[in-house]
């Protein structure tokens, strides 16, 4: 089979994984290589649905000996199969890379053979990237559902970040729709990598050759809308690998029809709730929220017209307003509106000077719907509207799709002189 | 006092001296003349105080005296150039106030000069990043990679460094089409103008030929990649504003 074709139907295969991101590490290429990777991660192109694209997504072989009801490429699905081998995959990698399109590849594979063999094809794709072409790019690995420890910790040598899916949270789920993967294993090769990470973590304080495990962390990925499973049970589950194996990120998609199949729903996929997750998740990992804060047995799921953060300040009345002059960036950062950014300009001009309402729009906040939740030396910036009246100015009309939440030279001037090269060093953040 | 008119030929270098000038005088000027601003020709004879093509040394001890202010402020210094905005006498100002009040006055967004320089920072450091992935390379037969960008400011310098850490060893050169020059890397970590590298200038860099298996490769992935159900091209085009679409070879430019 050509690559042309190889590569539409294993990109084809590879787009329902929706971990798009290629931040988190920070790594340079050998003497003589190539690639270098930045923390926080560089958008190459955004696809027609408004994804973000940055890394090369491709399985390795779509061919699957599983037969997971939501995924395309289960074993009972009649669609042509491909594989690539190591040599195409990283050729094709480094040419797109040199021209700018990708930060790097993304790779997982269908289970063609026993897992340990299918993680051992991912895993020499890795190595020889890194030590056969000295490629210093993001490489984001899959873990295969039941691959043993020994082929995460060589994963983890080479790849900047591995995820192991998790899919669907709850074992009754996963036995229903997915009844070849155990939930236990993908939990315990969380735990795996989580321990992995941590430790090198810790050795590469004391010993600074400690080599790199899988510095970008790890993440998984949960479908929505395939099961009945609620709100709460993804949330509570997000939050629960967050705390206990540290995951970077928790991914959640939409579920695509892909079939017909009894056990799953005929309907459009359930993009506002998978935004609405999202947005959920966000505040869970920045700024402070905890799951049972947003959600609770009699409120199992997130509403619809509201975003979270609105919906939990509507609920808390006594915490509002927030004072503009004295709020820590916790409480500021609680404020409908009003991003970890806004929050940091507003306590970062304080500093300098006596804040003055004229002041506010300077700061370049956006004043829409914290002014409702805010006062300022004891008085309240907005007074017109009463709490009671305020759910429907915080509503927001439903994205129509998937919202990603978010991302030393020469030269000569006129004088025609270079300019020093030590100056490009300085060029960093400057203003929040 | 009477109110001072200082100018400059637009070069980074003289801005430099300009400011440190205005920080040892502790005054900044009530205008500043640029030579490659409409508002004058290359002369400003009006002028009270000008820099024109300053002698190392005096750029060496400029730059010193703006590291001495703050790191964040040469920093500022370095993007408000980049803009190509008449900032010359917030950049003093500001600096002023540092030296009187430290780091903090950086966040005094309450002073019109710093609030100003602020927002066209920003500016500079969205461009910039958004070109570290929209620049598109293709190589050429000398085994050079080029990017031909269009960038709404002057931000090669800035994406200097994005590109040097990425190509390692490998020759690559970066050009601004909309200002005529480029840079070109000549061994690891370091850059030079076009002009230096051969003589040819742009000429030298140009792609040769559209180098059809990567490209139709990209494009077909590009096109696989998008999820048809759920397409949303007002979102694509909020985060991948159309005035990049031009060096996009997934959108269809053959200039790569
Ligand atoms: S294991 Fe399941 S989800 Fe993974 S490729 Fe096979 S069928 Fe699809």
């Amino acid at each position: 089979m050509e690559l042309g074709k190889k590569l539409e139907i294993l990109s084809a295969g590879a787009r329902y994984d929706v971990s798009c991101a290629s931040s988190g590490s920070d790594r340079r290429a050998p003497p003589g290589g190539m690639g270098r990777n930045l923390p926080a991660g560089v958008c190459h192109s955004f696809a027609g649905d408004g994804r973000c694209i940055s890394l090369l997504k491709l399985l390795f072989s779509n061919a699957c000996r599983y037969d997971c009801a939501y995924c395309m490429n289960r074993a009972s699905n009649d669609i042509p199969r491909a594989s690539f081998s190591t040599q195409e995959l990283t050729k094709l990698t480094l040419s797109f890379y040199r021209r700018n399109y990708i930060e790097g590849l993304f790779l997982s594979s269908g289970v063609f053979a026993d897992p340990d063999i299918v993680m051992e094809r991912l895993v020499e794709v890795a190595r020889s990237l890194r030590e056969d072409a000295g490629f210093g790019g993001y490489i984001h690995l899959k873990a295969i559902p039941g691959c043993g420890d020994r082929l995460l910790k060589k994963a983890g040598r080479y790849a900047d970040r591995l995820s192991a899916n998790i899919e669907l949270p709850t074992a009754a789920s996963l036995s229903k729709l997915a009844p070849d993967k155990s939930g236990k294993e993908i939990l315990s090769s969380m735990r795996f990598i989580g321990e992995s990470c941590a430790e090198a973590r810790e050795d590469s304080r004391r010993i600074a050759a400690t080599p790199d495990f899988a510095p970008a962390g790890q993440s998984t990925q949960l479908i929505v809308g395939a099961t009945p499973d609620d709100d709460m049970a993804l949330l509570g589950l997000a939050q629960s690998l967050y705390r206990r194996y540290r995951l970077r990120r928790v991914y959640y998609s939409a579920y695509l029809p892909v079939g017909l199949d009894a056990r799953l729903p005929t309907g459009p996929p359930p993009l506002l709730r998978e935004h609405r997750l999202y947005q959920a998740d966000w505040l869970l990992r920045f700024y402070g929220f905890k799951a049972e804060e947003l959600l609770n047995p009699a409120l199992p799921n997130l509403c619809e017209e509201i975003d979270p953060k609105s919906a939990w300040a509507l609920a808390h009345p006594e915490f509002f307003p927030v004072e503009l002059s004295r709020a820590s960036m916790e409480e500021l950062m609680r404020v409908p509106g009003l991003g970890a950014t806004s929050a940091r300009r507003i306590v970062s001009a304080r500093r300098a000077a006596k804040l003055k309402p004229e002041l506010l729009p300077r700061l370049g906040l956006v004043m829409k719907r914290a002014r409702y939740f805010l006062s300022l030396y004891g008085r309240a910036l907005e007074t017109s509207i009463a709490w009671e009246g305020l759910r429907p100015l915080l509503m927001d009309r439903p994205p129509a799709s998937r919202t990603p939440l978010l991302g030393k030279a020469a030269w000569s001037g006129p004088s025609g002189k270079p300019m020093a090269l030590a100056v490009q060093s300085q060029l960093e953040f400057v203003f929040p | 006092m009477k109110p001072e008119t200082w100018s400059y030929d637009g070069s980074l270098e003289s801005l430099l001296v300009l400011v440190a000038h205005g920080l040892s005088e502790g005054m900044a000027p009530a205008s500043v003349l640029c030579a490659i601003r409409p508002e004058m020709g290359l002369f400003g004879n009006e002028a009270s105080w000008s820099a024109y093509c300053p002698p190392k040394a005096a750029v060496d001890v400029a730059v010193d005296a703006i590291l001495e202010v703050s790191r964040r402020y040469y920093a500022a210094v370095l993007r408000a150039w980049m803009s190509e905005e008449a900032l010359e006498a917030d950049l003093v100002a500001v600096g002023l106030d540092c030296l009187r009040r430290g780091e903090t006055a950086l966040g005094d967004y309450s002073f019109p000069s710093l609030s100003r320089l602020a927002a066209a920072v920003r500016q500079v450091t969205k461009e910039t990043h958004l070109l570290e992935g929209f620049a598109r390379f293709s190589l050429r037969r000398d085994g050079r990679y080029v990017a031909l960008l269009e960038p709404q400011f002057n931000v090669l310098p800035a994406l200097a460094p994005f590109f040097l850490g990425r190509f390692g060893a490998e020759a690559f050169a970066i050009v601004d089409l909309v200002r005529g020059f480029g840079l070109a890397s000549v061994k690891k970590g370091s850059l030079i103008s076009l002009e230096s590298l051969n003589g040819e200038g742009l000429k030298g860099v140009m792609p040769e030929a559209e180098e059809e298996e990567e490209v139709a490769l990209w494009r077909s992935y590009f096109k696989t990649v998008e999820n048809v159900d759920r397409r949303n091209p007002d979102l694509q085009r909020r985060l991948m504003p159309l005035r990049y679409w031009g060096q996009l070879t997934e959108l269809g430019s053959s200039r790569q």
